[in-house]
């Protein structure tokens, strides 16, 4: 199905004379009127005009100097992350334990689960000293 | 248009994730002028841009050992980073009171109509840091950036159509605050 004079106008207006630029699906065989096209020309050479930044060697080597340091960041980050998560669950376990403790008497707890109730301070600790061994995604 | 690109940017970003210097080397090298020409386009102020292109590659580096191929285009996720370190940027300027402001460019017609090409320049990202902020986004994601009309309306959070809107209205209020430089250029 051919495009309309009318679209292929507004395409030009939004995104400028040269049709790589367009939309995929709507480039290929657009017929602009020479007033529409040298308008849109027109405004895509004055956006060219303008001038393109240019990273300084300073910057660039900023950037690369901080990647060790960051990476080694966010790898801190992931581990206090799931070490707060682990001691939050195990903290949340601590509580139903302590809540348990007082609500049922202890031998109960004891006979219906075959073994005793585990240090709840124990399992934190072991949570917090968990190494974080690296990226499983 | 992307795969391969977006295939290779992947490769640097993992491998950068490992510590590799050559694809950290590579991924700045490759990236760094998208990022800084994004922000310096969006706040028209050299030392902010730098600053943003900086904080934007430490997310980089912090995310590089956890990214996941193909879960996302890295390039978007890269855009999406540094333009809301633009928004924060702009929201603060906002906040701030009119005399900290950046300078800005004169927007007026000069006075001798010979200009040189960086006079010229100077005009149109004069204009350019006067349109509506949606506006100038729009320019900067699709002419700049040269970013899909499908991804720069998904990082703009509007839809294709409002995106076609935003470009149409900018490019005409531009060619109209640069009416002596089109009609005499």
């Amino acid at each position: 199905m051919g495009m309309t004079d009318e679209r292929a106008a507004q395409l030009a207006a939004a995104f400028g004379a040269d049709q790589r630029r367009w939309p995929e699906v709507e480039r290929g065989d657009a017929r602009l009127d020479e007033a529409v096209l040298a308008e849109a020309r027109t405004v895509d050479w004055l956006l060219a005009s303008a001038p393109t930044p240019v990273a300084s060697h300073a910057l660039t080597q900023r950037i690369i100097d901080l990647a060790p340091l960051a990476r080694r960041a966010g790898r801190a980050w992931t581990w206090l992350t799931r070490a707060g998560l682990g001691a939050t669950l195990a903290g949340a376990c601590a509580a139903g334990v302590a809540f348990g403790a007082v609500v049922v008497p202890p031998e109960l707890v004891t006979s219906a689960i075959g073994a005793p109730a585990p240090d709840p301070t124990d399992e934190a600790s072991a949570a917090l000293e968990t190494p974080y061994v690296g990226d499983a995604r | 248009m992307q795969s391969g690109s977006a295939d290779l940017d992947d490769d640097l970003v993992l491998r950068a994730g490992r510590g590799d210097a050559a694809a950290i080397r590579a991924l700045v090298a490759r990236k760094l002028p998208r990022v800084l020409s994004l922000a310096q386009r969006m706040l028209f102020d050299a030392s902010e841009a730098e600053d943003v292109a900086q904080e934007t590659f430490i997310r980089v580096w912090k995310h590089a050992p956890r990214w996941v191929p193909g879960a996302a285009k890295f390039d978007t996720w890269l855009h999406r980073v540094a333009l809301n370190l633009c928004y924060d940027r702009l929201r603060r300027r906002r906040e701030r009171p009119m005399a900290e402001t950046p300078e800005q460019v004169d927007t007026g017609p000069a006075p001798d109509r010979n200009l040189h090409a960086l006079d010229i320049g100077k005009r149109v990202e004069a204009s350019l840091s006067a349109l509506p902020a949606r506006q100038r986004e729009a320019i900067v994601l699709c002419h700049y950036q040269e970013l899909g009309n499908i991804e720069a309306a998904a990082l703009m959070a509007v839809s294709v159509e409002a995106l076609e809107s935003l470009l149409s209205r900018g490019r005409r209020a531009l060619r109209a605050s640069l009416a002596d430089l089109a009609d005499g250029g």
